[in-house]
């Protein structure tokens, strides 16, 4: 949590957003129906669905002011001003890569790209592996460095791997190689791991972190994932390489 | 029931439970999953209710709950391990346990102050679950009285009073919080005539945001964050030999378990409240009591007695509005409340005739599980401490994905993938700029109750409030929320404070002149 002083400031900006929230629920909730009749039903405005996103609304509205008066009364609107004008030089400065902030955008980016981007359309089992192994380098070797080049590493390939989707490139590749997709995937996560390697082993001791990353990285979709598919029996999001491969072992023994 | 026939079938239930060598063996893994839970920084006990939920969703719904209890009870007993011996508490329940815990495992004595915070621990949750089974049928009986009002009011003063207590900066912003959480109820057809709410012609919002994938993703997400961001670092953890229960100590503290065990259960049973004030209050009363208030923070055992006493408790103080009119009593019920409702469980005021065996089926399980707690903390302590040395950069990830698979595999819907994340990522900055998140997911739980019976008390009334002000529950209730609201403005805080100022003077003057006489 940021200080006192921080908050009172970032407060004014987060009770101008809190009301202009609270003024779109309302404006939502005015466009339900008040005393028409819906679905042969005649309102009145005590049973209308928009009673209680109305009183929501406007009390997002007063809160959110609430906040802006309390930010001006303890701080001063000159120095909130200030303040934010500070914040934007210090942003157009470059500010804003310290490495705290790029470690959230790390973590939000590299989640995003599972949640979005890997899961609907690459085998649960890889696009985890992918997750894993990203996650743990990146941050496990601790040196900023190797964060920072790791993390341009994944992010220019998730760009790759996002236009490849936007062009429809991978019903191209499938229609002649099958799993196509799964299998650039593979090769993904052997080139980060490749590059993770070039880059931990001139010091033993991100040498060994690096090994202990991968171990943890590859047994966990190891037990998760057939923990989930066939004793929880829960289908996994995208099934596909390493899913097919896994189903012929287990059906070809049990 | 007959206060017999329950007490059958309570010691019925304990033994048919016990008596499953695959029951036991559910009770043992989830306690020590739950202490491990607990141990680990950046791990919560709501964190672990949610996971295992998603585990449990296929089994029978006891298994079910024999599972999520026993991870509860064993989390919360948990958080004291790192607390004491590393001096970072494993979950903010643990909080208050660090000031004396650590000094006490700096002396050499971290063996005996976790034999104590265990056998506090197991005693806290034991008094909790005679509160529950003592109080909720009472409640329940009670709150079948309730009409549409009362309902209405309970569910606002739950949102308005969790906001009120959790809020680490201003008020205004735990109610917000509690405002955006009613908002988020409300996406989806609405309840009474079906119209389509917020859905923005997404037709997987019709049926509204489903609250677990919401639980995961403000509890995990913003747990994840924090905990990478800001590079939590691990201390090394103190050596210890042997624990025993200590049960002589306890004896000598037994009033500040009493205590601290009301503490636990009134703190407990205020909705949205969790362990951590339980922990805090009891902490302050217990200093405030002593003969010798210097020593706390020095290793004192009475301080780390009390606060561990009062979180466990807190457990059973939790329960009571959950099952009896389906208000959750901290984050982690908040979890088990969903966990009920996937399993067709609906608590509530109608809970004892629907399942009337249901609360004591609880009972019995809480009574296994602080057992069971007691056992795995006193014989595999010293295991346990050895995943202190798992650093966070490893054990985060591999949460981040069974927070992933969770929220899917319940429904089996990529879309709750799509929302867990963004209420995540909302719920770590809501974090930063000091709003608090219990109120939030109150809000979520309770928008569907506030929503249907407010609309249906004006239908009733015609559109009237006066039974608002004639029905007695109602207008106890209208007034406890008008005094917490008015209670948080400054010229009445300023008034509260001159008044108070006045009687003190008045009364030390009235003192001193009986001095004299």
């Amino acid at each position: 949590m940021y200080d006192k002083d921080q908050l009172r400031k970032a407060d004014f900006i987060t009770g101008i957003l809190v009301s202009l929230f609270g003024f779109w629920i309302v404006r939502q909730a005015m466009g339900m129906p008040m005393k028409d009749s819906w679905g042969g039903v005649m309102n009145v405005w005590y049973v209308s669905p928009a009673l209680l996103p109305l009183f929501i609304g406007f009390m997002l509205i007063a809160l959110g002011l609430l906040l802006i008066g309390i930010a001006i009364m303890s701080t001063g609107m000159r120095t909130i001003g200030e303040g934010i004008r500070k914040a934007l030089i210090h942003w157009r400065k470059g500010g804003w890569i310290s490495e705290r902030i790029l470690r959230f955008y790390t973590i939000v980016i590299i989640f995003v790209c599972y949640v979005y981007l890997n899961i609907p359309r690459i085998d649960f089992f890889l696009s985890s592996l992918l997750f894993l192994i990203a996650f743990i380098t990146i941050f496990y070797l601790d040196n900023y460095s190797i964060m920072t080049r790791l993390f341009l590493f994944y992010l220019s390939s998730s760009l790759f791997f996002l236009l490849y989707f936007i062009l429809g490139l991978d019903k191209i590749l499938e229609k002649f190689i099958p799993y196509g997709t799964d299998i650039l995937t593979l090769l993904f996560i052997l080139l980060f791991s490749a590059y993770g390697w070039i880059l931990s082993r001139k010091q033993t001791h991100f040498r060994r972190k690096y090994r202990v990353g991968m171990i943890v990285a590859v047994a966990v979709p190891f037990i998760l994932c057939p923990a989930f598919k066939y004793f929880l029996l829960v289908p996994l999001p995208h099934e596909g390489l390493a899913v097919a491969a896994m189903d012929a072992i287990y059906y070809n023994f049990f | 029931m007959h206060i017999l026939e329950r007490l059958e079938y309570f010691f019925g239930t304990v033994f048919s439970l016990a008596s499953d060598p695959f029951n036991l063996l559910i009770l043992f893994s989830s306690t020590l999953l739950g202490i491990i839970f607990g141990a680990m920084p950046g791990l919560t006990a709501t964190l672990g209710v949610a996971l295992l939920t998603t585990l449990t969703y296929g089994m029978p719904t006891d298994l079910a709950m024999l599972a999520l209890l026993s991870i509860y009870v064993g989390a919360v007993y948990g958080g004291s391990y790192s607390a004491i011996l590393i001096n970072i508490p494993g979950t903010a329940a643990a909080a208050a346990t660090a000031l004396d815990g650590y000094p006490l495992a700096c002396k050499g004595e971290a063996g005996r102050a976790i034999g104590m915070t265990t056998t506090a621990s197991a005693i806290g949750t034991l008094i909790g679950m005679l509160f529950v089974v003592s109080l909720s049928p009472l409640i329940s009986t009670f709150a079948l009285q309730f009409t549409s009002f009362e309902f209405f009011l309970l569910a606002f003063f739950g949102i308005i009073i969790s906001g009120t207590l959790t809020s680490p900066d201003l008020v205004s912003k735990g109610w917000i919080a509690g405002f955006i959480g009613l908002f988020l109820a409300c996406v989806g057809r609405d309840p009474l005539q079906f119209y389509p709410r917020f859905t923005f012609g997404f037709s997987q919002l019709d049926g509204g945001i489903e609250i677990v994938p919401v639980l995961i993703g403000a509890f995990g997400i913003p747990q994840i964050i924090q905990v990478l961001k800001d590079k939590v670092l691990m201390g090394e953890a103190k050596k210890f030999q042997r624990i025993l229960p200590e049960l002589k100590t306890i004896g000598k503290n037994f009033k500040h378990i009493i205590r601290s065990a009301l503490i636990g259960v009134g703190i407990g049973a205020i909705p949205g409240i969790g362990e951590d004030i339980a922990g805090w209050v009891s902490y302050g009363a217990a200093k405030n009591s002593s003969k010798h208030p210097e020593r706390f923070g020095k290793g004192e055992y009475a301080a780390v007695i009390s606060t561990e006493t009062a979180n466990n408790a807190c457990i059973g103080g939790a329960m009571i509005p959950l099952l009896t009119l389906g208000i959750p009593g901290s984050p982690p019920a908040a979890m088990l409340l969903g966990a009920l409702l996937l399993h067709g469980v609906n608590p509530g005021p109608m809970l004892s005739f629907e399942h009337p065996t249901f609360i004591l089926e609880v009972t019995a399980i809480l009574l296994l599980s602080s057992f069971a707690m007691w056992i795995t903390g006193l014989l595999l302590a010293k295991q346990v401490v050895k995943v202190l040395r798992i650093p966070p950069e490893i054990f985060m990830p591999v949460i981040g994905v069974l927070c992933i698979i969770g929220s899917y595999s319940l429904g089996l819907n990529l879309f709750n993938l799509y929302l867990m994340l963004p209420v995540g990522i909302i719920a770590y900055v809501l974090t930063e700029m000091g709003y608090p998140i219990a109120p939030l997911v109150i809000g979520v739980i309770l928008g569907p109750m506030a929503d249907e019976n407010i609309r249906r008390a004006l239908m009733v009334s015609k559109g009237s409030f006066l039974p608002v002000f004639t029905r007695p529950v109602s207008l106890i209730l209208f007034i406890i929320i008008i005094f917490t609201v008015f209670s948080q403005i400054p010229p009445y805080k300023r008034f509260k404070n001159r008044m108070k100022e006045r009687f003190l003077a008045w009364y030390f003057s009235r003192q001193k002149k009986r001095k004299k006489h």
